[in-house]
């Protein structure tokens, strides 16, 4: 109704899926712009690291999106509703896969090439390649908990609003699961370290 | 129960992002030490986190493939197209929305359709006022064309015009009819003029003649030649009430026949389209020409019963009625001489 044309760049994500649930195409557009980029990010890490996978399941929630703009609560914030959906997807493709969940990360990690890595940078692809390995071990929940706060930067209250959960929960969840991860990934610890590489005085 | 409040286990991330377990403060360190073992669990937790924390800093952005964001616009361009359905629990919701920002749109739904039906009165109205005179034109151009139709086919008479005289010949059998029984009764109250009591005095006068009576062939001669003149005159009154175009003036019209001669007044038409609320024009004509037409049939009648009397009289030939009829008339003629 403006005279103006709409920065769909400087909205929030409540008004463009107002603008979207119109049949405004550049809001749909912006939309995937500003989330494709930490969606398949996440779907990577939830699901073994798996780009391809990652990016079809990244078409398909776009896809839910286009053809039922009008499911989504105007009452909840946008991302704390995709997220849920994009975790929900998630929890589904474990359960068809269930075999596969435990089998494909152990192929995938035994088999990385970290060959033309060299310095931090193979210490580095180590711990990612062993922290997927500990994450996927883990509950789906608290896995999604770990990869949504310290991957994604999501906060506990949208966290929360993702699950459905209250933020004490939240917080409860990363906690146990940050003290698990610390015992399963000593060997990274830098004091263990030091004490292995330090030469021992006889 | 303060420091409970301030330090909720699931706070310890803070904790441990912040500061090693050397720096924390004495309260801090208490709380801590309620949740983890001690001080290596907590400097394995926090180099764990830190490490992640690197880890994301240094990775590569994952960005999805152009034609992912080509499909899923496709998509929703595909659903974008208007589709013409309107579900009927939708109405309610749209003329109902809950947020009153939004009221705006049925207001400006129901608004349009009302102009709309306005407009669409206003419109027809205005199409039936225009239409009016083009009817009146189209029936002007209507009888031209009958009028057309007319000098083609002038022997052939159009279907109204007969069915108007088949209604003018059934309105005036119902006119005659009425008169008649009026006249009869008026007969009954008062000695009032009409043709069938002019008609009896002159057979009755010719009954009553004084004349002595000569032979019967003689007598059937001159009856029959009464009768002759009588049926010419019928036959030239029927002409001019054929003849007579528009309203009859039977007033110029004489009956000039030798015993039942009568002049038909218009005051004797008048009286009888009085007594019927028939219009004037059409009833004029209607009952000048049936009341002619009936009042000849039945002099014709009288005449012959009459000539039948007379002769029965002069032949001695005696029925039962005619012969009561007679001994009536003799004794009303002893009486009067």
């Amino acid at each position: 109704m403006g005279l103006f044309r709409t920065d769909h760049q400087a909205l929030s994500d409540e008004r463009l899926m107002e603008l979207i649930v119109r049949g405004d195409e550049r809001a749909f557009g912006a939309l995937y712009d500003r989330y494709q980029r930490k969606l398949i990010t996440y779907f990577s890490r939830m699901l073994w690291n798996d780009r391809e996978r990652a990016q079809d399941f990244l078409q398909e929630l776009f896809t839910k999106i286009a053809r039922k703009p009008d499911s989504y609560d105007p009452s909840r914030p946008f991302s704390t509703w995709l997220y849920s959906v994009a975790n929900n997807m998630c929890k589904n493709e474990y359960r068809r896969e269930g075999t596969r969940k435990a089998a494909v990360p152990h192929l995938k990690a035994e088999t990385a090439h970290v060959d033309g890595i060299h310095g931090d940078g193979v210490d580095r692809e180590r711990f990612r390649l062993r922290l997927d390995q500990e994450l996927d071990k883990l509950d789906p929940d608290q896995k999604a908990t770990f990869v949504m706060r310290y991957h994604e930067d999501m906060a506990i209250k949208e966290i929360a609003g993702a699950f459905g959960i209250s933020e004490g929960t939240v917080k409860s969840r990363l906690f146990y699961t940050l003290k698990k991860l610390a015992e399963r990934l000593n060997e990274f610890d830098p004091r263990i370290l030091q004490q292995t590489s330090s030469p021992k005085i006889r | 129960m303060e420091r409970r409040e301030l330090y909720e286990p699931e706070d310890i991330e803070q904790l441990l992002i912040e500061r090693p377990y050397d720096e924390l403060l004495e309260m801090e360190r208490a709380f801590v030490l309620r949740h983890l073992s001690g001080r290596d669990e907590y400097e394995a937790m926090r180099a764990l986190l830190l490490k992640v924390h690197d880890d994301d800093a240094h990775m590569e952005p994952i960005d999805a493939e152009p034609s992912v964001r080509t499909h899923v616009l496709d998509v929703f361009r595909a659903e974008q197209r208007p589709q013409w359905r309107i579900w009927l629990n939708s109405v309610p919701a749209f003329l109902l929305p809950k947020e009153a920002s939004a009221m705006w749109r049925p207001a400006l739904a129901l608004g349009s359709v009302a102009l709309v039906v306005w407009l669409v009165v206003i419109g027809t109205r205005q199409m039936e006022q225009a239409d009016a005179p083009q009817l009146a034109e189209l029936k002007e151009t209507k009888n031209v064309q009958d009028e057309k139709a007319a000098k083609e086919k002038p022997r052939e008479p159009s279907l109204p015009q007969e069915e108007l005289r088949a209604e003018q010949a059934q309105s005036a059998v119902n006119t005659v009819t009425s008169t008649d029984a009026i006249t009869d009764d008026v007969k009954a109250d008062e000695p009032t003029f009409t043709p069938d009591m002019d008609a009896a005095a002159a057979s009755k006068a010719e009954a009553e003649s004084p004349a002595p009576p000569p032979a019967a062939e003689a007598q059937l001669d001159m009856a029959a030649t009464e009768d002759l003149a009588k049926d010419h005159a019928d036959a030239e009154l029927e002409e001019v009430t054929l003849t007579s175009a528009g309203g009859v003036h039977l007033d110029t019209v004489s009956l000039t026949s030798g015993a039942a001669s009568h002049l038909v007044t218009s005051n004797e038409l008048s009286y009888n389209l009085s007594t019927t609320n028939a219009a004037p024009v059409q009833m004029e004509q209607s009952v000048s020409t049936k009341s002619v037409q009936v009042f000849t049939q039945r002099e014709k009648a009288k005449k012959l019963e009459d000539r039948k009397r007379s002769v029965a009289w002069d032949s001695g030939n005696t029925d039962d009625g005619a012969t009561a009829d007679a001994g009536a008339y003799i004794g009303l003629l002893r009486a009067a001489w």
